[in-house]
């Protein structure tokens, strides 16, 4: 293991937890939640070490670790800044989930699958490499069927039935963009594609390959058709499975359809590693090697817009909260994709930005609508009301996420969309510009208004014996707010670390 | 007519062929049918590709890797077909719309 | 290369027959056809390793595990009224498909050729164990995912 390579650890750790879970989860499962946990915390805690490490710029990684050989798989900014997003949320699901469901069986095979998930998505933002993306893509979708449809009522299957049926023809999209791109570049690497590395060229490779640029790709400032083919496959798939217009079908039902928590992984994490994730880095890729304009980020930029169109109008017409926060999703998603699509340096900031900001507030907004599903029985609006007095905690913290959503200053929320509005604004966009605030103002209304309904107001009969959840299950939700209080607060720390991504 | 563009077409015929039974049915299991067809015309596209391009082994390789994701996926999905039917006691797709609001 | 487009040919009209087919067991020997005729043809493009386990893993496995989740489900009880007409209409939209992609494809590759040929200097072993090793670990994560996917379905059944 000499010469391994760091970030192998980051995948082969929970992937190890994963298995010592479901082993042991039959016999002890106290022991399978405190692998599941320690092994997040544990992540957390990496991926600080290693950010800080990377910002004082005193870490060179070996570029080919000794065991994994050839794909270089060490982070920019953006790839830590995953990482770290990937295990807070992981952190805070599992903790929740260690409190929620004391009396439940079947431990082992949920945090396995829970620990795999992350695993996998590390996986995922550590690939230079697109086919070693597609395989971790893969492998966090499969994970996420198990844990949709994990409760095994109809709603958690039908969810579960719908996302599959999006999520495998996308995935088979991203493999004829692979396809085409082995054509075009001659390997599936993001280096291939930028005609930096010759691929699988043999010895010179351990001391830091050949380069030979590929003479096809980007000898003009705009990029080669096949190449716009390739990506623009792979992009529909990637675009499917973040949940963006048209390809949001699947979204409402699966996270309605699954249990709160795994509500909370899917919209924190899994759409964001599995998707966004993939658009912001093709578009990284691109404003390498095509500096002019390009057709695919204006087709990025309609439909960002359009997500943020119909996540908006949609979520005002909801009655049930998961359904309306999937359709908030939706609204961000189309933020984020929108910022993607320009493609400029400050949009690309202000769209890895907006994703982990919206990874910690809609994750502390499903796990609250998670404890109010504990507490008082039902996540239908039309049910529940003047919850504030008896569940302070749970509607402050909501209330904290929700005006970071809406992009209410001094939250994080408000930096985020501000460097979105702003990026828009000089690239020459107004009218997306103008779109993105009025959009905003949308969310605002659609958030009072399910404030008003859920905490404030009259309080029906039922519900007067409602208690707060216990202090444990709020743990989560609390550090996910101070940690969205705080970002906001110390906005030019973050800014200078974003900048460098 | 050159080969590759023979091959790709025949890929986007069964493409086809697969999209048209996600779209067209209604049964669960004959949707995995669908889902299986798209995974046999991508091993072709990804082979095509690689021999077009003179490195066989490179995609022969990415084949292999992206036939056992396939046969996962296929697993994992009739066993969610077969949990559905075990639920709600018929496979059709059609009937699953019990979330709303 | 004159078996190539007739195999190729072949593996299109199993497929169409798979998905008219009226009788699920029908449209599972069908896909087993249609694996065995994508083995041949991978084998004809000198892509050995690629037919191999299209061969063992698509032609068996998955033929395999689709007729035996169709016989987990008994018939009576899970026909499903589907319009047949739809399904007849395939070769028919196929061919209009066909149609129209036959005038693409011959300027969409005349676009995606001009590509330098990389040597290929490795074997497929190298390219799968040294350089590709994490896609490997990747697999064992889809794998082990896999099988908790199962696992989680089936025990639930136990459950309400």
């Amino acid at each position: 293991m000499i010469n391994l390579n760091p970030t192998a650890l980051f995948v082969l750790v929970p992937a190890a937890a994963a298995i010592a879970c479901a082993l042991l989860g039959k016999k002890r499962p106290r022991l399978a939640d405190a692998i599941a946990n320690l092994t997040f915390l544990g992540g957390i805690s990496a991926a600080v070490y290693y950010i800080r490490l990377h910002a004082a710029n005193n870490f060179i990684a070996p570029k080919y670790g000794r065991l994994f050989y050839m794909i270089d798989f060490f982070g920019d900014n953006f790839s830590l800044l995953m990482l770290f997003t990937i295990y807070l949320v992981s952190f805070c699901v599992a903790f929740y989930c260690v409190w929620r469901y004391r009396e439940r069986e079947r431990r082992g095979t949920f945090f396995a699958l829970l620990t795999l998930c992350a695993a996998a998505m590390c996986g995922v933002v550590t690939a230079r490499d697109f086919f070693t993306l597609y395989v971790f893509v893969e492998a966090v979708a499969v994970t996420s069927y198990a844990l949709i449809a994990f409760e095994g009522d109809a709603g958690g299957c039908e969810g579960a039935v719908k996302y599959f049926l999006l999520s495998a023809p996308a995935s088979m999209f991203i493999v004829f963009g692979i396809s085409i791109l082995v054509l075009c570049a001659g390997g599936t690497s993001f280096g291939a594609l930028t005609g930096q590395i010759t691929p699988y060229l043999s010895a010179d490779v351990i001391s830091g390959g050949g380069r030979i640029p590929l003479a096809t790709l980007a000898s003009t400032q705009m990029l080669n058709p096949a190449v716009t083919l390739a990506l623009g496959l792979m992009l529909c798939g990637f675009l499917v499975k973040s949940g963006v217009v048209p390809f949001h079908g699947w979204v409402p039902d699966a996270y309605q359809g699954a249990n709160a928590p795994v509500s909370a992984l899917l919209a924190g994490i899994v759409t964001k590693a599995a998707g966004v994730y993939a658009v912001i880095r093709i578009m990284m890729i691109i404003r390498e090697i095509a500096p002019g304009g390009n057709p695919l980020g204006q087709a990025l930029m309609i439909f960002g817009a359009l997500s943020i169109l119909v996540g908006a109008f949609g979520a005002v017409f909801q009655r049930e909260i998961k359904r309306m926060l999937a359709y908030s999703s939706i609204s961000q998603v189309g933020y984020i994709v929108l910022a993607a699509g320009l493609g400029t340096p400050l949009a690309l900031a202000g769209a890895i930005f907006h994703l982990f900001n919206h990874a910690t507030f809609k994750t502390s907004l499903f796990l609250n609508s998670a404890a109010l599903e504990e507490s008082a029985g039902t996540t239908d609006m039309r049910k529940l009301g003047g919850l504030e007095a008896r569940m302070p905690w749970t509607a402050w913290t909501s209330i904290v996420a929700m005006l970071s959503t809406a992009g209410i200053p001094p939250l994080s929320g408000f930096w985020s969309k501000l460097i979105i509005i702003l990026a828009l604004w000089q690239a020459g966009a107004h009218g997306y510009a103008v779109l993105a605030i009025l959009a905003s103002a949308l969310t605002l209304a659609y958030f009072l208004i399910l404030q008003r309904k859920v905490f404030f107001g009259k309080t029906p009969a039922q519900f007067a014996k409602t208690k707060e959840v216990c202090f444990a299950t709020l743990t989560p939700v609390i550090i996910l707010s101070a940690i969205m209080i705080a970002v906001g607060l110390y906005f030019p720390v973050i800014w200078s670390f974003l900048v460098d991504a | 007519m050159h080969s590759l563009a023979q091959t790709w077409f025949f890929v986007a015929l069964t493409a086809f062929c697969g999209i048209y039974c996600l779209l067209v049915s209604r049964n669960i299991l004959r949707l995995m049918l669908g889902v299986d067809l798209l995974s046999k015309a991508g091993v072709l596209a990804l082979v095509a590709c690689g021999q077009a391009l003179g490195n066989v082994d490179l995609s022969q390789a990415l084949a292999v890797i992206m036939i056992g994701v396939e046969v996962v996926v296929m697993a994992v999905g009739l066993a969610l077909a077969v949990r559905v039917y075990a639920k709600t006691g018929s496979l059709d797709v059609w009937k699953l719309n019990s979330l709303k609001g | 290369m004159t078996a190539h487009p007739f195999l190729l040919t072949l593996l299109v009209v199993f497929s169409a027959a798979a998905v008219m087919a009226r009788n699920l067991l029908y449209s599972g020997v069908f896909l087993g056809l249609a694996s065995v005729t994508l083995t041949l043809a991978l084998y004809e493009m000198n892509a050995p390793w690629a037919a191999l386990f299209e061969l063992s893993v698509c032609a068996g496995l998955i033929t395999v595990l689709f007729v035996s989740a169709v016989s987990l489900v008994r018939k009576s009880e899970s026909f499903v009224a589907e319009d047949r007409v739809r399904f007849l209409a395939l070769p028919f939209a196929l061919g209009f498909f066909g149609l129209a992609f036959w005038l693409f494809s011959e300027p969409l590759s005349a676009a995606l050729l001009p590509s330098p040929v990389v040597p290929a200097q490795a074997s497929v072993g190298w390219i799968i164990w040294r350089a590709r090793m994490f896609d490997v670990a990747g697999q064992l994560c889809l794998f082990a995912a896999g099988a908790l996917a199962v696992n989680a379905f089936f025990k639930g059944k136990g459950n309400a």
